[in-house]
């Protein structure tokens, strides 16, 4: 195989051709009317739709950030204005205008009419934020404004019994689409005031704006806004506002948010009850723990205020007392017996065997037995007896000397 | 105090809110001991409703007719 020493690689040429789109002005910023077919929204959020008259088509694509801002989704057939530049897709080798508005052509009055609606009754001051009432937290009774038929209340009852099956649904039947539906809607609106009901959903599904032309009626703005009971809105997908949105207590995105702003969640009261429950068994424990504490408390406070303590107090004196006594009795004891003993010594000193012992002798006289304490109780010739500390003698007088 | 039945038409929502009240003057303490317990036991009684409430609840849907 030859090789062209100037042969392009694809990749070459084709980027060499979108070159030259990128470089021309006019295919950056244009304007092009035409039919929509082979329309297809991806689960991306892109929009991917062939744009064509009598003899020609447009490839075209939507990214998903420019999708979500419009109101309109357009279908097969309808003729549309769309605005976006003209480049080249160069993995597919094909050029594209890659939208960033489009709108149905020869519709520009509805949203014309929105607008100067939404100018008026703002100016009214039905849009003010002071007339948004507050929505109750527990609705015993919710009243719901649609169409039985439609999905949207079949995804509210879905969400209803998940999230709070405590609640009845009442529900006033009306046609949410065509003519005939604003004064339906009111009509709905007017019954479900005169039920006992703590909050209104007004809901409609998805679809096209003029679907949900009836939700831009005056009519039903009015109507709305002279419910005695709060209004919640939820009309369409998250994109689609409506007058009725802006009138309402409060918008919801769609159906199913509706029913869940007026609804608190099951498992959170489940929670709550049993919290209530824990802290119910807290509080008494807590109050019984107190008054037991008072309890014993006082309890201390009235033992210090008893006779028994006077009764240990003398008790107590009487054993001191009783110490002292025993004390002081065995001393006296010791005394005496010091005394005694005291005697004793000097009784002993006082013998006169002692006396004897020292060198003295007792005199009697032999045949009476007198002990003789004068000379002169003897007489000359007279037998005496004299006794020792060891032993005794007789001897006889031989004479008496004068003193 | 002797022991009050629960009014039948007591809602979910009146049941909740006298469950706190009771835990709520429980907890601020002050009572008569008969008074706090006569409270608990009532506050047992709401907390069973609401429980019953809760565990029995079956979404109810009534359609209004040109009549109403």
């Amino acid at each position: 195989m030859l090789n062209h020493p100037d042969a392009y690689t694809i990749s070459g040429l084709t980027a060499y051709i979108r070159h030259l789109f990128d470089a021309d002005l006019r295919l950056q910023d244009v304007w092009v009317q035409g039919e929509i077919s082979n329309f297809t929204a991806a689960q991306s959020g892109h929009w991917y739709f062939t744009l064509k008259d009598e003899a020609a088509t447009l490839k075209c694509v939507m990214w998903k950030g420019d999708t979500i801002r419009l109101r309109y989704r357009p279908r097969q057939g309808d003729g549309v204005l769309v605005h976006g530049r003209v480049t080249v897709y160069e993995a597919g080798g094909q050029y594209q205008l890659y939208a960033d508005l489009l709108q149905p052509a020869g519709r520009g009055d509805l949203n014309a009419r929105f607008e100067a609606l939404k100018a008026r009754l703002e100016a009214e001051g039905l849009f003010d934020q002071a007339l948004k009432r507050p929505l109750p937290p527990f609705p015993r009774r919710i009243g719901v404004v649609t169409s039985p038929t439609a999905a949207a209340f079949q995804d509210v009852l879905n969400v209803l019994s998940r999230r709070f099956p405590l609640a009845e649904v009442v529900l006033s039947p009306t046609l949410v689409q065509g003519d005939e539906a604003p004064p339906q809607i009111v009509a709905a609106l007017e019954r479900i005031n005169r039920q006992d009901v703590d909050v209104i959903l007004l809901v409609r599904g998805g679809g096209s704006l003029e679907d949900l032309w009836a939700f831009n009626d005056e009519r039903v703005a009015y109507a709305v806004r002279a419910s005695r009971i709060p209004v919640v809105t939820g009309v369409g997908h998250e994109i689609d506002f409506t007058i009725a949105d802006f009138v309402a207590d409060r918008r919801a995105p769609t159906p199913s948010a509706a029913a869940e702003i007026v609804t608190p969640d099951i498992e959170d009261l489940r929670y709550t009850v049993a919290r209530s429950r824990e802290r119910l068994l807290e509080a008494i424990q807590a109050d019984l723990a107190e008054r037991r504490r008072r309890l014993e408390g006082e309890t201390r406070f009235l033992a210090t205020l008893t006779p028994l303590r006077r009764i240990e107090s003398a008790r107590q004196r009487i054993d001191d007392l009783t110490a002292r006594g025993a004390r002081a009795c065995q001393q006296i004891v010791a005394l005496q017996r010091e005394r005694l003993a005291a005697r004793r010594r000097a009784l002993v000193a006082a013998d006169p065997r002692a006396i004897m012992a020292r060198g003295y002798a007792i005199v009697e006289r032999a045949g009476d037995g007198i002990r003789l304490r004068r000379a002169a109780d003897a007489a000359p010739g007279d037998g005496l007896a004299v006794h020792f500390a060891q032993g005794s003698l007789r001897a006889r007088v031989e004479d008496i000397l004068p003193e | 105090m002797t022991q009050q039945p629960l009014p039948d038409s007591l809602t979910f929502e009146e049941a909740l809110a006298r469950l706190e009240q009771i835990i709520t003057r429980l907890e601020e303490g002050s009572l008569t001991l008969e008074d706090s317990v006569a409270l608990f036991e009532q506050g047992q009684r709401l907390a069973a409703f609401c429980q019953d409430a809760l565990d029995s609840a079956e979404l109810r849907v009534r359609e209004l007719t040109e009549l109403d």
